[in-house]
């Protein structure tokens, strides 16, 4: 009976896994201070915001760390800011920072508690992006790019046309793609 | 009736170890556990196709209620190819097609038979109630499948040796759960699977295979560059046929085997997997012992 009851369960919360993608601008980010700041205030402080979804231990994000260190580079010198997020239950906050930080991702990285934002913005998986406006209204939600753990010559820089767009005052022209990364582990 | 005392024991202890708390850290990224099944689709795969070799031959012999057996009293060296397509239709379903076509080449004594022929054409779905490695909760996804008779069951196949029997002749509905996580690179996998058998005729009579079950626990490593190195043991067995509606004493079977596995995930675009096994003792009865190895590539699709 009880495994019929945990089954049922199972279904229900498998049904019920698509959440919205509503803007959370109460969801708060923990700093490396321990000071919880609202989305809302840290979108408020640059003109565009990429959140990242990070988990160290993520191939799918080592093989990308090139990549987005050029874009924090790029991008940076251009008005945009990034913040690394974790979402994780079980992450080491300490640890998942010193392995950016050696990793040369420069990104201030913030935790995600009870995973709110994830589930807000239905993000499943690491190196997820989103990028967030001034107000915190989602422009782009989805890879960094189409690659997985192989990198090609020439993949589609989802994240990149994004954020082309929009420093170009354009709508982003494909603002949802599907972000292939490691599942994160989220409650 | 040992499947269903045993499976919601064993099911709810690998649930209570795979969700301890000081076990569950980050995950593997792709691969993991769907390498245990060739025509399983990993993470963000919406397609696949391929084909599989497996070379196998009879190493001894397990008769009803005896000891093992070796040298067999004949032998079987089976070349078997399997072309397998999947798709996802859902965020968490998939379908996954197998054809298998067999060649076996069967000696007994001075006697030596060679035929091919179709085997069972094979039909099973996944349902991922839990992904490996989003939650706490391990991985649970539900199985169900079906069998058509395509193959030649043993009492159409030609020949003294009946080296072309390739099916059993009847049809065959299974449904089974998996279960599995991920600790970092460690994957952890469990797979319970029923299956039932129609009846059908064999020279005018009634004849029933007895139920099917396959219990599968397989444990490994994935690196970074999406590589696994797997290990399994499973054990399958088959209840007493039924002839006329009375079950005949010994002739269900059982066995058990180990395997190792190696897959790779080439350019995220190829899956190469391949792996050796063996038949053991002591969990074998009324069957014969193989040992082999199989090589499949599969072109997969994001």
């Amino acid at each position: 009976m009880k495994l019929r009851t945990m089954i049922l369960a199972l279904l229900v919360s498998a049904a019920c896994s698509k959440t919205t993608s509503a803007p959370p601008a109460e969801a708060a980010l923990v700093d490396r201070d321990g000071t919880s700041t609202p989305l809302r205030d840290l979108a408020a402080r640059s003109p565009y915001t990429v959140l990242v979804f990070f988990t160290a231990e993520c191939p799918v994000q080592k093989a990308h760390d090139a990549r987005l260190r050029e874009l924090v580079q790029s991008y940076g010198a251009r008005g945009v800011a990034f913040v690394g997020v974790v979402s994780e239950v079980s992450a080491d906050m300490a640890a998942e920072r010193a392995e950016a930080e050696r990793r040369g991702l420069t990104f201030p990285v913030v935790e995600d508690r009870g995973a709110r934002l994830a589930d807000a913005l239905g993000v499943e998986y690491s190196t997820h992006a989103v990028l967030v406006d001034r107000e915190g209204r989602v422009l782009y939600s989805g890879g960094q790019d189409s690659d997985r753990t192989s990198l090609s010559p020439e993949p589609r820089a989802y994240l990149r046309d994004a954020l082309e767009d929009v420093l170009a005052g354009r709508p982003v022209a494909r603002a949802r793609t599907e972000a292939l990364g490691c599942p994160l582990r989220k409650h | 009736m040992t499947l269903r005392r045993w499976a919601p024991l064993a099911l709810a202890t690998l649930l209570a170890f795979f969700a301890n708390e000081p076990l569950a850290r980050a995950q593997a990224c792709c691969v993991g556990a769907s390498g245990l099944t060739p025509g399983w689709l990993a993470n963000h795969e919406k397609a696949l196709v391929g084909a599989q070799l497996r070379l196998s031959s009879t190493h001894g012999t397990y008769p009803a209620r005896g000891e093992f057996y070796a040298p067999p009293p004949g032998r079987d060296a089976r070349v078997e190819s399997t072309i397998f397509g999947s798709v996802r239709f859902l965020p968490r379903a998939q379908v996954s097609l197998s054809v298998p076509f067999t060649v076996v080449r069967r000696r007994a004594g001075a006697t030596v038979e060679g035929r091919a022929a179709f085997g069972d054409v094979a039909l099973i779905g996944r349902y991922d109630l839990v992904r490996a490695g989003e939650s706490r909760i391990p991985g649970i996804a539900l199985l169900a499948g079906a069998q058509a008779p395509s193959g030649v069951p043993s009492d159409r196949a030609t020949g003294l040796l009946a080296a072309d029997a390739t099916g059993i002749g009847a049809w065959e509905a299974s449904a089974g759960a998996s279960v599995e996580q991920t600790y970092g690179g460690l994957v952890l996998h469990a797979t319970v699977l029923a299956g039932l058998r129609t009846p059908r005729d064999v020279l005018g009579v009634s004849q029933t295979l007895g139920p099917r079950a396959l219990y599968v626990l397989a444990g490994g490593w994935v690196w970074d560059a999406d590589i696994a190195l797997l290990g399994t043991v499973s054990h399958s067995s088959e209840g007493d046929t039924s002839i006329a509606g009375e079950d005949v004493p010994g002739t269900g079977f059982r066995s058990t085997q180990v395997a190792l596995l190696v897959v790779a995930t080439l350019a995220d675009a190829w899956r190469l997997r391949t792996s050796v096994f063996t038949d053991v003792p002591p969990l074998g009865e009324n069957r014969p012992a193989l040992g082999g190895s199989t090589i499949s590539l599969a072109r997969t699709w994001l």
